[in-house]
């Protein structure tokens, strides 16, 4: 059974978002291959993510493990009002989090700095693509926002609401971090 | 699905790999399927402790009679000051449910039901160490109750954290 969804998965994709709620209704009803599909089709996406943040291969398995268990655990809490995948991002970054307290932190910063330090559009630019080698040198907080904004296109609305900052923070956090690489490739 | 070109091929998950994280997670959804109950992890903590009331009150029966009529006056004042403590951040929490956003209040009031349901097995000790005498066990079993309590109370304080 599990196979066979398994397989059909590959085939259809994951595409519409009704499509998402029903598999996610029948996974609340108790359908552990309704589960199943959700875990194939993002598991990859997460996985990655959190590969971002360590390069010990067990904790990236337990990020992950515990973000898909709470993920189930809540699951008749989730709101359609966002994507499955947004709101599972959501529960992986706070686990990775919780693990890395002392090395995560997002400064506050005020919308008013937005005038001063947004001075391009940062999306457009290649050199995330050229500097994926130099990211894992960024600080934790500006590699969350740049690989939620470049890797998985999300918006700043969508990151505000991931990681709990304002939109314009995430903004200069991203613009902050695409002039750290400048430098960082440069060098 | 297509990949991500963003990632290298080193950062995917094997195959071999997915199985492997699949098969820690599958056990939580299969005993969903069992018992038509869903795994949670409030009532997984509360039947944990459940269990060891239930547990130390069939062995208190035998084990404290002895004791009993003797106050335990230190531990009283523990649990007083314990019981304090916690009355602060009970206070606290309609607060935090307020000032939460919507994913996070949904959390703290499902956090906050557990605790609900933490109090209601330590006013049951309590009851019973009146009724039967203290004993070792019973006193232990108080305290792991405070412990999981105030565990709460910091999960609670640390998504009010996180949030802010």
């Amino acid at each position: 059974m599990v196979d066979s969804l398994h397989l059909s998965n590959k085939r259809i994709g994951l595409h519409s978002i009704t499509q998402e709620i029903k598999i996610i209704e029948r996974a609340i009803q108790g359908d552990q291959s309704a589960y199943r599909l959700l875990y194939d089709s993002y598991v990859d996406n997460l996985y990655c993510f959190l590969a971002q943040f360590s390069e010990n291969v067990v904790q990236q398995e337990e990020w992950t493990q515990r973000a898909f268990i709470k993920a189930f655990d809540k699951l008749n809490q989730f709101k359609s009002n966002s994507s499955f995948k947004t709101w599972l991002f959501t529960i992986g970054l706070n686990e990775m989090r919780t693990d890395m307290r002392q090395k995560i932190h997002f400064e506050d910063i005020h919308d008013h700095h937005l005038e001063h330090e947004i001075e391009e559009d940062v999306q457009d630019s290649k050199i995330w693509y050229t500097a994926k080698s130099a990211l894992k040198k960024l600080s934790p907080d500006k590699r969350v926002v740049c690989l939620l904004h470049i890797a998985e296109s999300y918006s700043h609305a969508e990151i505000a609401d991931i990681i709990g900052i304002t939109e314009g923070a995430s903004r200069i956090i991203l613009h902050r971090a695409k002039k750290e690489l400048k430098t960082l490739v440069s060098t | 699905m297509k990949k991500n070109s963003f990632y290298n091929e080193k950062d995917f998950p094997g195959i071999k790999q997915k199985e492997d994280i699949w098969s820690t997670i599958e056990p939580y959804i299969s005993s969903q399927e069992k018992d038509s109950v869903r795994f949670h992890w409030n009532s997984f903590w509360i039947g944990n402790a459940a269990a060891v009331v239930l547990l130390f009150a069939l062995v208190g029966i035998y084990s404290t009679i002895e004791n009993f009529g003797t106050p335990s006056t230190n531990e009283e004042q523990v649990y007083e000051t314990l019981s304090t403590a916690t009355k602060k951040l009970q206070d606290l929490t309609p607060l935090l449910i307020q000032s939460a956003n919507e994913q996070n209040r949904n959390s703290i009031e499902s956090t906050a039901d557990a605790i609900a349901e933490i109090d209601r097995l330590i006013e049951e000790i309590k009851n019973d160490i009146t009724i039967n005498g203290s004993s070792p066990s019973k006193e232990h079993s108080l305290k792991r109750l405070y412990a999981t309590k105030l565990d709460f109370y910091k999960e609670i304080l640390l998504n009010q954290e996180e949030q802010s």
